[in-house]
């Protein structure tokens, strides 16, 4: 049979991914008003500042965290982008993969745009709730991965002149739905939660984002072998397409300028 | 040494060789192992980029900085984007693919409605076939009926292949059409 064009896949499957926008302002609901945000196609630069800049503050409260032996908030302060951003791509291109990498940038003061969130998704990967007999003849269903998301935190935000800085979260979950939504997914997109981030980064994708989680020991596709699973450890978090329009229709408003 | 530029990075030739074994052994890697990697700190193949001077580029101007459009970027897109340069995700690019999204949709719809009709005849002649196979297992149909019968449902079947195959060829260039209109907005 002859593959249809990529482009038609969304509007064969009812899809009408193109009337959707990512965010364009965020509530914030401490200020009660809303705040301008813009997300891009991840520049090398902004990876770099981020580095630079944002990474340092947020290595601080983790290395502080660990000092007074606290929780850990930031499983993150590790991560370095500036070589994420470059070689990523570049190497799940070489497995047949596409990478999207978005950040989300605040207004300064001085009229810059600051980086103030960071997103890396695979654009198609295999589904987390696989029917394993469908699988074996052929019909996998893919999804969205999404495979790194950092937020900066207030303080180096601010020490780069943004006074407003809201929760960011719900918009780079949003983006990660709208990006499946767009690539014929129906807004099928999973995550796996760091177990470093502990109890309060479940909470933020289970109660803030209103994920669903998969229970402890359920199996889960895992590449190079997805169709024979690994159990899951319990934070592995999804959104079905029923969910995903759900969120998405809770964020009609903060598309609007 | 013979050096090779991307970007602000200079590589001479084992530094590249090394670079492309270094990102294979990245991709080899299941994503989540390379996420548990990364966040506890521990060795990866992910290349040790050395950005010249080592000094971070000014951010841009709000207003310079372009919305980033959550369709799936084309592979002119892409390739600027793995190559670290903008990628050009202007309003006229979104446009000529919603017409394209917008034009497709339509004709694959009317394509719908025509296949439904057109599956409708296809099974009344079935259904004809059946019944005219049981009159002549029973016996109960003269010779020249039969003829009759068969030379219409064989005239209705030829027909609905017909009209099947000449509205897939037209769609396919209505499609074609669209999709040369899009290009040249790229």
């Amino acid at each position: 049979m002859r593959r249809r064009p990529q482009q038609f896949q969304a509007c064969l499957q009812g899809d009408q991914g193109v009337a959707i926008d990512y965010c364009q302002r965020v509530w914030d609901s401490k200020l009660d008003k809303w705040v301008g945000i813009k997300i891009s196609d991840m520049s090398v630069n902004e990876a770099d500042f981020w580095d630079a800049k944002i990474q340092p503050e947020i290595r601080r409260i983790a290395m502080k965290e660990i000092s007074e032996g606290a929780p850990l908030t930031r499983p993150d302060y590790k991560w370095p982008w500036g070589r994420m951003r470059r070689g990523l791509p570049l190497a799940q291109g070489l497995v047949g993969r596409r990478c999207r990498m978005l950040t989300l940038s605040l207004k300064s003061d001085a009229g810059k745009a600051v980086p103030a969130g960071m997103l890396i998704l695979i654009e198609k990967y295999p589904w987390l709730l696989q029917n394993g007999r469908l699988f074996r003849f052929g019909f996998a269903k893919e999804s969205t991965f999404l495979w790194f998301l950092s937020s900066a935190p207030k303080d180096a935000l601010q020490a780069q002149g943004v006074r407003e800085t809201p929760s960011l979260i719900r918009a780079l979950i949003d983006s990660a739905l709208v990006t499946s939504i767009s690539q014929g997914l129906k807004g099928r997109m999973w995550l796996h939660a760091a177990p470093q981030g502990g109890v309060k980064l479940f909470d933020t994708y289970a109660n803030r984002c209103k994920l669903k989680n998969v229970e402890p020991g359920a199996k889960i596709p895992r590449i190079p072998r997805p169709f024979s699973g690994v159990s899951s450890d319990g934070r592995h978090f999804y959104a079905t397409p029923g969910l995903a329009r759900r969120l998405i229709d809770e964020l009609k408003e903060w598309r609007r300028i | 040494m013979p050096t090779s530029t991307a970007g602000n990075l200079v590589f001479g030739d084992e530094a590249v060789h090394r670079l492309a074994q270094q990102l294979y052994e990245t991709a080899q890697i299941n994503p989540e192992d390379f996420l548990d990697l990364l966040t506890e700190g521990k060795e990866t193949p992910l290349p040790l980029f050395h950005v010249e001077n080592g000094e971070v580029a000014e951010l841009p101007s709000w207003d310079s900085v372009e919305r980033a459009s959550p369709e799936r970027l084309t592979s002119n897109q892409y390739l600027d984007f793995l190559q670290g340069k903008p990628v050009p995700t202007d309003s006229s690019l979104s446009n000529a693919n919603f017409l394209l999204y917008k034009e497709v949709a339509s004709d694959l719809s009317e394509f719908n409605r025509n296949w439904q009709t057109l599956a409708s005849g296809i099974a009344l002649v079935a259904a004809g076939s059946v019944i005219l196979a049981g009159l002549i297992f029973f016996d109960r149909i003269s010779p020249g009926w039969l003829a009759a019968i068969s030379l219409v449902l064989g005239t209705f079947s030829l027909l609905g292949s017909f009209r099947i195959a000449t509205r897939s060829r037209s769609l396919d260039r209505k499609v074609g059409k669209a999709l040369d209109r899009a290009r040249s907005a790229f």
